[in-house]
């Protein structure tokens, strides 16, 4: 990716330190659906509650932001809340390179289910092209995974 | 963090002024992309935030009720949630 042709000369950010802010959604493990869509991890997308590895995906989506200056998994208004969850879900599979676990599909509400065992039908035939291919950098591939259980990140691989 | 109290429920926190969040600085620059020297010190700096978060503060919530085990988890991460400071390092945790 070429990051330095859009500079003007000058810093564009002299001091990077930061804070987090805004913990309104935050809770000890069993917190309830929030958070913003595009940012959710699969199982919060589904409701399920929010831990560690949920922050760990969002970090991933994060990065990805800062990274590329796109929002990932922005979907169009024109589906319903059903739709979205579905199509927000095949595109993290497509971005991950890998597929649920059957123990994740299984969690699923039997009409999202269904659109899973159903092969890998895609709703919409515009996806595949739109997908942003995961950049070749280990901090995402390391954060940005289907199972909650592997997302990881260590401050040596920065 | 300079202070936190309790107001009925709510958890407050007060922190010095923050600067703008890191969405609306790269909205102001046309979405601009960031030097991979930024870049990596910007991911540095929100790994460490939230494994922080995750990490060092599990003391910090004893007084919840059944809540210390796991630590806290911030559930909305985002560019917008991550404010840039002028000159200091700090990390602004809280619990609701």
């Amino acid at each position: 990716m070429d990051l330095l042709t859009h500079q003007d000369g000058e810093s564009v950010l002299k001091n990077t330190a930061i804070k987090l802010i805004d913990f309104g959604h935050s809770e000890s493990h069993g917190a309830t659906y929030g958070g913003s869509v595009p940012f959710n991890s699969p199982e919060k997308l589904l409701g399920w509650s929010s831990k560690y590895s949920d922050d760990m995906w969002s970090v991933g989506c994060t990065l990805l932001e800062l990274y590329t200056g796109r929002t990932p998994f922005v979907l169009s208004r024109k589906y319903t809340d059903n739709q979205r969850d579905i199509i927000h879900l095949q595109l993290m599979q497509s971005l991950c390179c890998s597929r649920f676990s059957p123990e994740f599909i299984h969690g699923l509400q039997p009409k999202k289910r269904a659109v899973f065992f159903n092969g890998s039908e895609l709703i919409d035939p515009w996806i595949p092209g739109v997908i942003p291919k995961l950049p070749h950098l280990e901090v995402f591939s390391s954060c940005v995974k289907l199972a909650d259980g592997r997302r990881t990140i260590s401050q040596q691989t920065l | 963090m300079r202070a936190r109290f309790k107001q009925g429920r709510r958890h407050c926190i007060v922190t010095e002024l923050l600067g703008s969040d890191l969405y609306g600085f790269m909205r102001a620059k046309s979405f601009i992309r960031f030097r991979p020297d930024q870049f990596r010190s910007l991911a540095f700096q929100i790994v460490s935030a939230v494994k922080c978060m995750n990490d060092c503060l599990k003391g910090f919530v004893t007084d919840h009720v059944g809540l210390h085990e796991h630590g806290i988890a911030h559930g909305d991460l985002k560019p917008e949630n991550i404010a840039l400071l002028e000159d200091e390092v700090y990390f602004a945790v809280s619990t609701d």
